[in-house]
């Protein structure tokens, strides 16, 4: 126990109670705090419960004597000052007292100012001792090496941490210059100013790298403070160090890893940021000043995070920033940034709290510019935007499939009423019920390119859901999306083109005929009038006046042949051109068929068919070219006479039916065969009939048709195959 | 010497008319206006020295008439010009394949006739 001198607490052993009374006042007075006790017993009590800081020990007392309580302190080794109280003043007592460890003996009848000059000095004296012995004990344990020297830097004192750090034990340095610490590592500077400092007696502050017995090198933090006798004169230097080697190392570990952390992300293209709790920015990395154009002094002068944002973002950082605190995920990092200079662009932006110990610190992110991914995601949406259109604008129907499955995943608006069926329904429908059901077994034309996964075109028939077959040339083409096969097809209906393809067919076979025809009509006359006329100039000599008659009237009629197949030729390529031109003129029929019909009495005559005309119906006028009207005459009345066999009968009515001129050619022969009443008013086109070959060009009808519709009549044909046919010739009447 | 005798069968008068003077001359010329008309001469027995066939003829024509006679052991043998106005390729190959042993194109010379048949008649 210590107790500052003035509240000491002094315990009197006396068996006299009159001594320790009066002792008592004595040390009272003094300023001591007495205690007193009759007996040695109590006495080692009160010393055992450290209740006193000295004593008083009267040495002859009954039972237990003061000498065997000062034996007793000393060899429990107590260190409290035992003053002897003796009566006697026996020299050898009082020599085996001191002796024993008594710090003083004193003889009664006691000296008060004697007392009071002892038990100062026992008290301050024990106080100082216990004292030194505290502070070695903390030097001795003290982690930090101490040494002390002497002003000339000679070892007086190493503490155990010395020996331990340096390797040096006490022996080898107490005596020795501090400097056989030295590394040679640092200048003679760095010494003489740590010299110098001292010496001025300041206090001396910094790290030394110093070398152990062993001659490893560490590294030591120390405190070098003069120890001054006075107020100038420096005695010794105190130097506590501490081993710092590990520390530095970690610390130069730590600056490196920091350096490779700048390093790293300087080298990000995107800018990374660090900002306080109080949301400033701390940190950039390059690329974080150079997107967002601050420079250093602005962080230093506060920069505000939110700044790396427009204006409008700042309350949904705010909300994400607290919900990413908070733990919850955020699920959209886009928003609008801001550089210093105003200008935006859209950005990513990811961060991560930062924490010391579970303590949040601020903020670590970084920043996406995602401008480019923008664009493209624009041009992606405007470039799907214009196929969709492009898609639906496509005149032909189009249909995409599963390459896979056959199933109908898109179509087009045309592809709806082209195949009859309803969106709905071809959503569930496979693309080969698009066909007929001939050809769905076999890969369809539309999926028949696919496995080469090229682009091909094809012609086949599809079927519509009203069960029409349409001829359909189709182009399919392959591709992907999203990982999906697909297959594109699109149908051109082909039905028209195909028709016309028949027809012009059919056209270059009439004509082909048609010039075989037409050669074969001019040869004949042609023939007749080259050999008549050969015949005459070579036997003209010869022949007899009715013989050469007889020739030149066949020369007339081969000509006149020859004029009239010619004439036919003109009149339709004239029609075909388009040139030709009617007189019209109002007209009487009658007047214009019996003219006609003149002609034709003669070859009827020749071919003995019997022509009745019936041509007396009056007063009938027309608005029509009578050469035209002749034609039409001629050709139909011709034609039945042509195709009636021997002994057959042709009659010809005219009639007035309301506002309409009717004229019908009736005959008995042959008739027109069921499939070829459509065509016989189509240009070349020639009924064949087996076994027999009829003169003609195959224009006659087909002139009949042009010259009736060009004056708004109409004509009609009735058959029956076997039983004769019937012409029926309208004309619209003449109205003035 | 006999006179040659030679069957013209063209439904043409004006034909019939222009060979049977041109070669009246010089044959006795028998006249047929159509195929079945020249069946029934040869039937009748009249025995021709040469045919001047038509192709393009109502009824039987040329071809048929041809196919048929030369299928008859009894006119096999007798030779055959036919004519035509027709000038459709393979027309010729047909008929000569079919027996005929001489084929003229419409209009032809009169005298270069004449001298075909001389040669078929040598």
């Amino acid at each position: 126990m210590e107790s500052p001198i003035e509240k000491a607490v002094v315990l009197i052993v006396d068996d006299s109670a009159t001594m320790r009374t009066l002792t008592s006042h004595v040390v009272e007075r003094l300023g001591y705090k007495p205690l007193s006790v009759s007996n040695g017993d109590e006495a080692i009590g009160q010393v055992t419960a450290g209740r006193c800081d000295a004593l008083l020990l009267d040495i002859s007392m009954p039972g237990k004597s003061g000498m065997e309580v000062l034996r007793y302190i000393v060899e429990n080794d107590y260190r409290l000052p035992v003053i002897m109280i003796s009566g006697s003043g026996d020299i050898d007592q009082a020599v085996q007292c001191i002796k024993l460890g008594a710090y003083e003996y004193l003889t009664k009848p006691i000296d008060n100012s004697r007392l009071e000059i002892t038990l100062k000095n026992a008290l301050s004296e024990s106080m100082l001792k216990q004292r030194v012995r505290l502070l070695t004990t903390a030097m001795e344990q003290s982690p930090v090496s101490v040494a002390i020297t002497d002003i000339k830097g000679r070892i007086e004192y190493i503490n155990p941490a010395f020996s331990r750090i340096s390797g040096y034990s006490m022996d080898e340095v107490i005596g020795k210059k501090i400097n056989i610490l030295k590394s040679g590592e640092h200048s003679d500077a760095f010494y003489k100013n740590l010299w110098e400092t001292v010496s001025r007696g300041e206090v001396w502050q910094g790290e030394f790298l110093n070398k152990k017995k062993n001659g490893e090198l560490l590294w030591e933090q120390a405190v070098i403070s003069p120890i001054k006798n006075n107020k100038h004169d420096i005695s010794h230097f105190l130097a506590l160090k501490e081993d710092i080697t590990e520390k530095k190392k970690s610390r130069e570990a730590l600056a490196e890893s920091e350096q490779r952390f700048r390093e790293l992300s300087d080298l990000l293209p995107q800018p990374v940021f660090e900002a306080n709790r109080d949301g400033y920015v701390t940190y950039f990395n390059r690329a974080g000043y150079s997107v967002f154009g601050y420079k250093q002094s602005d962080l230093r002068n506060g920069l505000d995070a939110m700044f790396m944002y427009v204006p409008g973002e700042r309350a949904k950082v705010r909300k994400n920033m607290k919900g990413r605190l908070d733990g919850k995920r955020v699920e959209n990092h886009e928003y609008i940034a801001q550089r210093k200079n105003g200008t935006t662009f859209p950005a990513l932006v990811y961060y991560a709290p930062i924490l010391k110990k579970d303590d949040f610190e601020g903020l670590r992110g970084i920043v996406l510019d995602i401008t480019r991914r923008k664009q493209a995601e624009k041009t992606l949406l405007d470039n799907q935007k214009k196929y969709r259109n492009l898609f639906h604008a496509i005149p032909d129907p189009v249909i995409v499939a599963d390459a896979d499955t056959g199933a109908i995943v898109q179509w087009n608006r045309r592809a709806l009423p082209f195949f009859g069926y309803k969106s709905v329904e071809l959503s569930s429908m496979m693309v080969a019920s698009l066909y007929p059901e001939n050809i769905r077994d076999k890969p369809p034309a539309f999926f028949r390119k696919q496995g080469r996964k090229k682009r091909g075109s094809v012609e086949t028939k599809i079927l519509t859901k009203n069960g029409f077959l349409v001829d359909v040339a189709v182009s399919s083409a392959f591709f992907e999306t999203a990982g999906q096969k697909r297959v594109l097809g699109i149908f051109r209906d082909i039905s028209e083109q195909k028709k016309s393809e028949q027809l012009i067919r059919e056209n270059i076979r009439l004509k082909n005929d048609f010039i075989a025809n037409v050669s074969h009509e001019l040869r004949s006359p042609l023939f007749s009038i080259l050999g008549f006329t050969s015949t005459l100039l070579r036997d003209r000599d010869e022949l007899d006046h009715e013989t050469i008659g007889e020739f030149l009237g066949i020369i007339h009629e081969e000509s006149r042949r020859l004029s009239s197949l010619i004439e036919d030729v003109l009149t339709i390529s004239r029609i075909d051109s388009g040139k030709i031109a009617y007189k019209k003129n109002s007209i009487d029929p009658a007047t214009i068929i019996d003219s006609a019909c003149k002609s034709l009495k003669i070859r009827a005559e020749e071919k003995h068919v019997e022509l009745f005309l019936d041509l007396y119906e009056s007063d009938l006028l027309i608005y029509a070219d009578p050469d035209a009207l002749k034609q039409v005459a001629v050709n139909i009345i011709g034609n039945a006479i042509k195709f009636t066999p021997e002994g057959g009968k042709v009659s010809v009515t005219l009639s007035r039916n309301h506002d309409t001129m009717k004229l019908e050619v009736d005959d008995n022969g042959p008739g027109i065969p069921e499939k070829d009443i459509e065509k016989i008013f189509e240009k070349f086109y020639r009924v064949e009939r087996p076994g027999e070959e009829i003169e003609g060009t195959g224009l006659g009808l087909p002139i009949v048709k042009e010259i009736i519709l060009a004056h708004n009549g109409s004509v009609d044909v009735k058959s029956r195959n076997g039983f004769g046919s019937t012409f029926i010739v309208r004309f619209p009447l003449y109205r003035s | 010497m006999r006179q040659s005798r030679i069957l013209v069968v063209d439904d043409s008068p004006s034909i019939r008319r222009l060979l049977s003077h041109n070669l009246g001359k010089k044959f006795k010329v028998l006249l047929a206006e159509n195929a079945q008309g020249a069946l029934d001469l040869l039937d009748q027995g009249q025995m021709p020295d040469l045919m001047i066939v038509d192709v393009a003829m109502p009824g039987m024509d040329g071809f048929s008439f041809v196919d048929r006679i030369r299928k008859d052991s009894t006119y096999n043998a007798v030779p055959l010009i036919m004519l035509t106005a027709r000038d459709k390729s393979g027309d010729k190959e047909k008929g000569l394949k079919l027996g005929a042993d001489d084929y003229l194109t419409k209009p032809f010379d009169i005298d270069e006739l004449g001298e075909r048949i001389d040669r078929l008649l040598a």
